[in-house]
């Protein structure tokens, strides 16, 4: 993925300022270890998805800003982020449905995606402790967080590319009613 | 099985961590009335203090809660960016650990967080990551 979007003044720093918030947030809630269930023996599931015992669930932390928001739950071995893209206008609201949509079918290539998001969220991810073993912990981080960058990009770039399709189609049709 | 027969029990008033949720309330009543005097006279970093003394996470009733941490969120927007760093400097650890759980719970409504978000970075190098930690494992929420 390229790294470093040219970000504008001001309205940069501010998304800069969110972005930091939550790199930190996530940093300090990735430690992971593993736990086998309480419940079942010989089986190991990620707490934060069965939530069957308070002691080993972390409090849930919402950083929000203005319309975007992130849900970060944390338990002993899994952590569950949630993310909410900002939507503008309606064609954002598709867009963004499609979007997520198509990603979270491809799924298992990401790993760490959930297929599901959380209610009140458009996508979630799901990190849990053999992750952390296999991978880097500042590298998943760091996905994340480019992961956020690169969607609000995307999804700018797709509604241009959709109004001027939709703009050339136009003309193009009418012109035959000229 | 022994004889209870201590006397009747008192179910109406619920006594969570020492004091009644009657306490607690005149208790924020108190602090709100304190720290307007303090903003209204422009002494935001009085107010500071005062506001992050004593908070209320025993009680089991949100509005209490919330009611304390609109008075704090009130004082931390009111002081200005370029004395956050210098305020930070001068609290105690325990006072860092308050301060970054109502952080958090403004951070959590999405409103005021241009500034929250400075305040964050600032108690973050003070205090480093063990302060998240301490929020997001602590059962005493704000």
């Amino acid at each position: 993925m390229a790294s470093g979007s040219a970000a504008p003044a001001g309205g940069g720093g501010k998304q800069r300022n969110y972005l930091n918030c939550i790199r930190a947030t996530l940093t300090a809630a990735m430690c992971l270890e593993n736990f086998g269930s309480q419940q079942v023996e010989r089986h190991n599931k990620p707490e934060v998805e069965v939530k069957g015992n308070k002691e080993l669930l972390l409090n849930p932390i919402i950083i929000a800003r203005n319309k975007e928001k992130v849900l970060i739950e944390g338990s002993i071995n899994s952590l569950r982020v949630s993310v909410s893209i900002k939507k503008s206008d309606e064609i954002e609201v598709v867009l963004a449905k499609r979007f997520m949509r198509f990603l979270t079918q491809r799924a298992e290539n990401f790993v760490i995606l959930r297929r599901k998001p959380i209610e009140g969220y458009d996508i979630s991810f799901l990190v849990t402790n053999t992750h952390t073993e296999k991978m880097y912990k500042h590298k998943l981080v760091d996905f994340i967080i480019q992961f956020m960058e690169d969607i609000d990009k995307e999804i700018s770039d797709i509604r241009l590319s959709v109004n001027a399709r939709a703009r050339v189609v136009a003309q193009e049709y009418l012109r035959e009613y000229q | 099985m022994a004889d209870d027969d201590d006397g009747p029990v008192e179910l109406e008033v619920q006594e969570v961590g020492g004091k009644t949720d009657a306490v607690y309330q005149s208790e924020v009543q108190q602090r709100q009335s304190e720290v307007t005097k303090l903003l209204n006279a422009g002494k935001a970093l009085d107010a500071l203090p005062i506001a992050l003394n004593d908070p209320p996470t025993h009680t089991k009733n949100q509005e209490i809660k919330d009611q304390n941490s609109v008075i704090v969120i009130s004082v931390l927007t009111a002081i200005k960016e370029a004395q956050v760093d210098q305020v930070v400097a001068n609290l105690n650890d325990e006072q860092l650990d308050v301060l970054m759980k109502y952080i958090y719970k403004g951070l959590s409504n999405g409103e005021t967080s241009t500034p929250l978000f400075k305040w964050h970075e600032s108690v973050l190098k003070k205090a480093g990551l063990g302060s998240i930690v301490r929020v997001m494992t602590d059962r005493k929420t704000v």
